[in-house]
């Protein structure tokens, strides 16, 4: 440690802290504006600049590191001179349309200004008129009232890596923007625009829609994916206005995605269904809430009796919080007593690796699967940890994906070819000799490697768990879709009992639907004929869904952003989330309630009683802090037998790959969203779409077997030849994609 | 149109021979795009594209080095790239007259160039050449101690040349 | 030097300046010349050479071709044309006959009297191309006795004692500099030789790479040597296209030969140099702007701490002195710290190069020892101002510098006096400007420059210079207002004290000094809307003075637009409906007739 005096303040501090850290440890406060502590200090706007004694030069507090008993002044004339004329000369341009600007009330120059008494400049005023770019379908981009800190580009560079903005030209002429003023094109993560201090990267989600002052806080999770990530939802009057991020918050260290950040108008959405409705022949009639509930319990308590307690099947989506997924179990099992209860997820693959192991691994494999789209924040944890290493990452893909830059191997190619590699890669891990012995040696030799995977796929999954076997060392973390998706195995959603057996063997009549569009689900594509024959569908969702249309009753529910609860990230760590805003709507916790007493069981009367009963219950989870406890697992991954297979006949292979626009169906009430991807295309390599005179946007019918499905067509130039791809979990391309992991189909273009 | 026609048919291969003798090497930014606009007289965004892929770098990234130095330029440049020396000693002896009498010549200012490609007009900082102030350099040939109507008869024989 | 006395050697200065003005032709018409029928049964059985050398400092007279006869001092002939050169082979070198209306004068030798050609000795007498030539005068022979007889302490030390202090511009002790670097932990550290000259009006540099480059090279040696450097780099504006193609070759031959790689000289000393070529940016003169442009970024200078020789290229220790500090080092070695510090200055040691440019007669590259003043400079080794004008100011470090008036031209050149004079050493470039200077114009050029090659980085420097800018421009045209210099120098202060790097930090000096030195110059433009020097055309009203008017009729004859007419005998006139303001009449009238 060494010491250090601030403004007469004395104060031990790290030998290497900045002099910024030091006056921050002493409570003394120092003006920044470019600075910005999770980014490489800069030292650009000069606005921190500080006296050290002994010293002619000012020092900027942002980038000097501390000595042993500097004396460091902060505040006088000649600093508060500087100040002021630094503010002055960047309101030269700086257009005063403050009323106007969104930023006002939470904008750093604003607050400099005002700090530092500057109530007019000496210069004479010449504002930037530059148009405001719309190129960036979630953030405006007004330069005209950038000050050149640099925090986006740098941002962009040293967190997200993947420089999609950099500073060009030079001196006065100095401005941020792309290559060639080309449409500023990115994985729109937003984390510029959290960076911004003035008004010049907007939320154009949010543009114009209300005053910061207004807004309501509110911590919580991320209700998307898998990733965790802390979120502050920012509300008013029982509206999501935005979300925000939180730099000392949460696993995702304020990191946020495109559907994390931008996507919050599902939420709102005035599509959003508010009344339960019963069919009544053809048609839904409205019904009050109190109705559907008691409909619902007499309907189930009426099968149950006519046909036995296994004619009924629970279904639960992904997306429910712990609590509610360990009522519908407890629905399922204790009150009704069937023992179908259904969910996508599987227990093949626990979790084990964390946020923390990715930052202090030494090798990263990433298999098989495009991380960046699925688990963005995940994403930048490996682009950050490669880029920090120099390399030690390796990814093996059909093509190349966002983690390309900072890769140092990186195995792409066709499905046929690449399965193949994967195999000789564990092969390899295994101890034999092979091409891939050098690469396995590297991850044999390492200390801290990382797996991260597809839990989903059973040949991967087999691959990881031979990998795993060879190389204990390694920490493995399974991509698990949604924000819940190893909650509700925990919670004993994911029997491993099988739907379409159990429609199949006529057993059950009834369903219980809680929140899953299982009629787009391509794991239960193949039911939606037989599920119109059954007595009776409850089925619960925020949004009137395909489901819901094939249902006898739905019942509209909450959102994350509306209910209490936990979500298990793919960590394995609890996090709480929090009600921002009331819609008048009940949660499916409260519907499980209502059922569950209805039925003659007895229900936890709160969220806290119910977590009170899964401590009891679920054993691991009994001494998990359930506002950020890791859970531990008995095994990282189960020993599964199988084989990359690719079904099918035809000239392309096709594999599935991953949205980082949408999660599942739920993301597509998201107007936002759904203006940059709207409906599911298919990438296609360049050269191939030339060969069958393709352009971006054509239709092309896929053929795979006898089913036929149009899809609009994106070039792709990292795909490879002979080479599609589909996304998955994502409307109208179930009946494709149910077929197989990979296949080969037929393109048949259009005329 | 026949510009049009003429930009598609550029070959970008070379930069991939370019960037292959640079790969692995660190700051091989700058000497990568001095080759390629040696080879092709400017950057194009298909260019640093290229570029981009090749040596694994951001497109943006690599514009915006570009751009902070003044040797390199997004358009063709051109036949005759005149350059008017700007630094110090040429300034005290006028050279600001002779960037004037290239812009009443061609209607080209600092930066421009004619609509024939012919001529590009730069303003450039100290040649070295002080000793013959006021200096031009129209391509590699230098010429010095100039008054304006020398410059100028000098632009009108460039101007008449044909090859 | 023809040391052989057979040999004749005719020289032909190839600097910049010299193929500019001809060097080529001229030494083809001496080739051909050579084969001649008749003037080769002269010179048959003497051995005729034509060398090519670098800039030899009087720019202003290329092309500038010495004559070396046997048993005859060399004879410099000024201005040679190719036309010359039968008349000077047949009547020199065939009949031993000076032509004396070509050879140059006392003036030219003036020139060099008050000089001390030290650093630049062989500049203009060594082939810059060949590298035996370079070791036939001694070249390499430090670096030999670097590595036979000294460690690398020893090295640094002798540097210390000999009281070099960087030639780039900041002054900083060269020996302590190395210290630093060598005092850094890591197997890796990078050595750098600044030749990003970007002065306006500075060349030498330039001139030292083009004429001796190999000097350069045995420099970068004995500091790396001294440091423990195992990599290096020679950062070259692009701009200076034979300096380049000079390094390269001496780069290469100095490989061939033993001198760069592994094993030098037969010893375990390993050192390999490389050369980057800039891409047009001033700012990348500034050592961590340079290092970050050689990383292949935008050059934009990176906050100190941590300083270059902890954390620099690469984040390894780096050490990036400029070519001329390079180019002192071997003469260091080899005549001794002691003999090296006899010369200068108690503060100042050694020599300096300068570029002398502007309204002085000679102009060109000189030496000479610190401490001498700037009069001596101007007027007994630039012989003075041009065209019988009067002496005005001098602007001495380049953009970054100041403006020296009269009453303070006897200041000594060193850096210390320099810096108490408002200016600075720099890099050497020293602009003369006379009576017709306007020095708020020469502010408003100076801080156009800067500002043009700011990074735009931090704010003082990209918009403070811009504003700065703005006021002076104002002023220059007529809108000056009640209260400008006094922003002006408020501004000033704070954009010197607040900027990131010396760029910005030196930026605004032009214009202190010019306020300090000149403030009258300010107050004429701002109050009475007048240019005393008659050089912002907005404020000139383009009337002639009958009163001074010769009536010579120069003004008609130099107008480009015809708006003046005059006849023979009679004042001239200026229809102001028809001038455009180029200021060619009163550039050009030998009376200052014209307001």
């Amino acid at each position: 440690m060494v010491n250090v005096k601030i403004d007469g303040v004395d104060v031990q501090v790290e030998p290497n802290s900045t002099i910024l850290e030091a006056a921050e440890k002493a409570g003394v406060h120092i003006p920044i504006l470019c600075h910005d502590k999770v980014l490489k200090p800069f030292g650009a706007c000069r606005v921190c600049l500080v006296e050290v004694k002994n010293n002619p030069k000012l020092m900027t507090a942002c980038t000097t590191p501390v000595m042993d008993n500097m004396e460091i002044t902060t505040k006088n004339d000649k600093l508060a001179k500087i100040r002021k004329t630094l503010i002055e000369l960047l309101l030269i341009n700086h257009p005063l349309d403050c009323p106007v600007c969104d930023k006002g009330g939470e904008c750093t120059l604003q607050d400099l200004t005002y700090e530092f008494g500057v109530s007019q400049v000496r210069f004479d005023p010449k504002p930037n008129d530059t148009p405001v770019d719309h190129t960036n379908p979630f953030i405006e981009r007004d330069i005209d009232r950038c000050v050149l800190c640099g925090r986006c580009v740098r941002i962009c560079d040293e967190v997200v890596n993947i420089q999609a903005i950099s500073f060009q030209n030079r001196g006065t002429d100095t401005i941020i923007g792309t290559s060639f003023n080309q449409p500023w094109n990115c994985e729109f993560c937003g984390q510029c625009m959290s960076v911004c201090p003035v008004g010049s990267l907007n939320n154009r989600v949010y543009l114009f829609k209300n005053r910061p002052w207004n807004l309501q806080k509110t911590e919580s999770i991320c209700g998307l994916c898998s990733c965790g990530c802390s979120i502050l939802i920012d509300s008013e009057d029982n509206e999501v206005f935005r979300i925000k991020e939180d730099y000392d918050l949460g696993v995702n260290k304020g990191l946020l995605c495109v559907k994390g950040r931008f996507g919050f108008e599902l939420i709102n959405n005035v599509k959003r269904e508010k009344n339960s409705k019963i069919k009544v022949g053809e048609e839904f009639k409205n019904i009050s809430i109190e109705d559907a509930i008691s409909t619902a319990s007499k309907k189930l308590a009426e099968i149950k009796s006519k046909y036995g307690s296994d004619s009924i099947g629970v279904v639960v989506s992904s997306r429910l919080t712990n609590e509610e997924a360990f009522l519908a179990r407890k629905l399922a099992k204790d009150v009704i007593g069937t023992p179908y209860i259904f969910s996508s997820e599987t227990d093949d693959a626990m979790p084990e690796g964390t946020y923390a192991d990715i930052e202090n691994a030494d090798d990263i494999t990433v298999l098989n699967i495009d991380v960046t789209e699925s688990n963005p924040v995940l994403g930048f944890f490996i682009r950050m940890t490669a880029r920090k290493n120099e390399g030690g990452l390796r990814v093996f893909y059909p093509k190349m994906t966002a983690l390309k830059r900072v890769a140092s191997e990186f195995y792409t190619g066709k499905p046929s070819e690449l399965l193949g590699l994967i195999n000789d890669f564990a092969d390899a891990v295994e101890g034999k000799s092979n091409r891939c012995s050098e690469a396995a040696s590297k991850l044999l030799a390492a200390n801290s490697p990382v797996l991260v995977f597809n839990p989903y796929s059973k040949a991967d999954l087999a691959v990881v768990s031979r990998i795993k076997k060879a190389q204990p060392k390694v920490k493995l973390i399974p991509c698990k879709l949604k924000n819940n998706s190893q909650g509700i195995v925990d919670m004993g959603c994911a029997t491993g009992a099988d739907l379409v057996d159990g429609l199949g063997r006529d057993k059950i009549k009834a369903l219980v639907v809680l929140g899953e569009n299982i009629a787009v689900n391509p794991g239960y594509v193949n039911l939606v004929g037989v599920l119109s024959k059954l007595e009776f569908i409850l089925s619960t969702d925020p949004y009137f869904t395909e489901t819901s249309a094939i249902s006898d009753l739905y019942i509209p529910v909450a959102t994350f952003a509306e209910k209490s609860g936990t979500f298990t990230n793919f960590e394995g760590r609890v996090q709480t989330v929090n009600p921002a805003i009331d819609k008048g709507l009940i949660s499916d916790f409260d519907l499980l309630v209502s059922l569950i007493n209805s039925l003659g069981g007895k229900a936890p009367d709160s969220v806290d009683a119910a977590q009170e009963l899964i401590r009891k219950e679920i054993s691991n989870y009994s001494g998990v802090d359930f506002n950020g406890g890791v859970v531990e697992y008995p095994y990282a991954v189960k020993d599964v037998n199988a084989r990359y297979e690719i079904v099918g006949s035809g000239s392309y292979e096709l594999y599935r790959c991953s949205l980082r626009f949408h999660s599942g169906t739920f993301t597509t009430w998201s107007p936002d969203l759904t203006k940059v991807y709207k409906e599911a295309t298919i990438e296609i390599n360049p050269e191939d779409a030339a060969d069958l005179n393709l352009k971006d946007g054509d239709l092309v019918t896929v053929k795979a077997g006898e089913t036929m499905k149009k899809f609009y067509v994106e070039i792709e130039k990292y795909n490879p030849r002979g080479v599609v791809s589909i996304p998955m979990n994502y409307k109208g391309t179930e009946a494709i994609l149910a077929k197989g992991e990979y296949q080969r189909v037929e393109l048949i273009k259009h005329a | 149109m026949e510009d049009v026609v003429e930009k598609e048919a550029i070959d970008l291969t070379m930069i991939d021979e370019v960037c292959a003798e640079y790969k692995g090497r660190k700051g091989a930014t700058i000497p990568v795009l001095q080759k390629v606009q040696e080879h092709y007289g400017y950057l194009s965004s298909d260019m640093i594209d290229r570029i981009g892929e090749n040596l694994n770098i951001s497109s943006h990234t690599l514009y915006g080095v570009l751009t902070f130095y003044a040797q390199f330029y997004t358009t063709p440049r051109g036949k005759y790239v005149i350059r008017v020396c700007r630094g110090t000693a040429c300034h005290v002896k006028g050279s600001g007259r002779i960037s004037e009498v290239v812009k009443e010549e061609f209607g080209i200012s600092n930066g421009e160039t004619t609509s024939d490609i012919k001529f590009t007009l730069e303003e450039v900082s100290c040649i070295g050449a002080c000793g013959m102030a006021p200096v031009i350099m129209i391509n590699d040939k230098t010429y010095g101690n100039l008054t304006p109507e020398q410059a100028r008869s000098i632009f009108k024989e460039y101007a008449q040349k044909q090859d | 030097m023809s040391a052989n006395n057979d040999i004749i050697e005719v020289h032909i200065c190839m600097g910049t300046a010299g193929v500019a003005s001809g060097g080529y032709e001229v030494m083809d018409a001496f080739a051909a010349e050579f084969e001649k029928e008749g003037i080769s049964a002269v010179l048959k059985e003497r051995n005729c050479k034509v060398k090519a050398t670098g800039c030899r400092g009087l720019c202003a007279r290329d092309v500038l071709v010495d004559i070396h006869l046997p048993g005859m001092g060399p004879i410099t002939y000024e201005h040679v044309t190719p036309e010359m050169v039968p008349s000077i082979v047949q009547e020199h070198i065939g009949a031993g006959q000076v032509v004396d209306k070509w050879a140059a004068k006392k003036d030219y030798y003036d020139f060099y009297k008050l000089q001390k050609r030290y650093v630049l000795k062989d500049c203009g007498k060594v082939d810059p191309e060949d590298i035996d030539d370079y070791i036939s005068l001694g070249g390499y022979d430090a670096i030999k006795k670097v590595l036979k007889e000294m460690t690398p302490e020893q090295v640094i030390d002798e540097v210390k004692k000999s009281g070099l202090r960087g030639r780039g511009g900041g002054g900083f002790p060269t020996g302590m500099k190395w210290g630093f670097c060598r005092a850094s932990k890591g197997d890796l550290k990078y050595l750098i030789c600044n030749a990003d000259e970007g002065d306006p009006g500075a060349f030498m540099d330039r001139s030292i790479i083009e004429g001796n480059p190999h000097v350069v090279i045995e420099g970068m040696l004995i500091a790396a040597y001294a440091i423990g450097c195992k990599e290096g780099y020679i950062y070259c504006r692009a701009e200076y296209p034979l300096a380049i193609k000079r390094v390269k070759k001496a780069l290469r031959v100095a490989e061939e030969r033993g001198f760069l790689g592994k094993n030098i000289l037969g010893t375990d000393f390993e050192f390999h140099l490389h050369l980057k070529e800039g891409a047009g940016a001033f700012v990348c003169g500034e050592e961590t702007a340079l290092i970050a442009s050689i990383e292949g970024e935008r050059g934009m200078p990176r906050s100190r701490p941590p300083f270059p020789a902890v954390k620099g290229l690469w984040a390894k220790p780096t050490n990036v002195n400029n070519v001329e500090t390079f180019a002192n080092l071997p003469l260091i070695i080899l005549d001794g710290a002691d003999y090296y510090a006899s010369m200068g200055t108690e503060k100042s040691k050694g020599t300096k190069i300068f570029a002398l440019s502007g309204k002085v007669k000679s102009t060109g590259l000189v030496e000479v020892p610190m401490g001498i003043t700037i009069r001596q400079l101007i007027f007994d080794v630039g012989g003075g101002i041009a065209k019988k004008r009067k002496f005005k100011a001098v602007q001495l470090g380049g953009p970054s510098g100041g403006c020296i008036p009269e009453h303070l031209l006897d200041t000594p050149i060193d850096y210390d006096s320099l810096i108490a004079a408002g200016a600075m050493m720099g890099s050497g470039g020293v602009v003369v400007m006379d009576e017709t200077n306007c020095m708020v114009n020469v502010a408003h050029f100076f801080l156009t420059f800067t500002q043009r090659e700011s990074c735009g980085k931090c704010i003082p420097c990209r918009i403070g210079t811009k504003t700065m800018l703005d006021i002076l421009k104002r002023i220059t045209t007529g809108e000056g207002r009640e209260g400008d210099i006094e922003t002006l120098q408020d501004l000033a202060n704070d954009i010197k004290i607040a900027s990131l790097c010396g760029l910005g930090q030196t930026a605004p000096n032009p214009v202190l000094t010019t306020i300090k030195y000149f403030r009258h110059e300010y107050e004429a433009h701002i109050k009475d809307k007048k240019c005393p020097a008659r050089e912002c055309s907005e404020l000139i009203e383009f009337v002639v003075a009958d009163d001074r008017c010769k009536k010579c009729g120069i003004c008609f004859k130099v107008c480009p637009v015809g708006a003046i007419t005059w006849e023979k005998g009679k004042v001239a006139y200026i229809d102001k409906s028809k001038c455009v303001k180029c200021r060619e009449c009163i550039v050009n009238c030998p009376f200052n007739a014209i307001d």
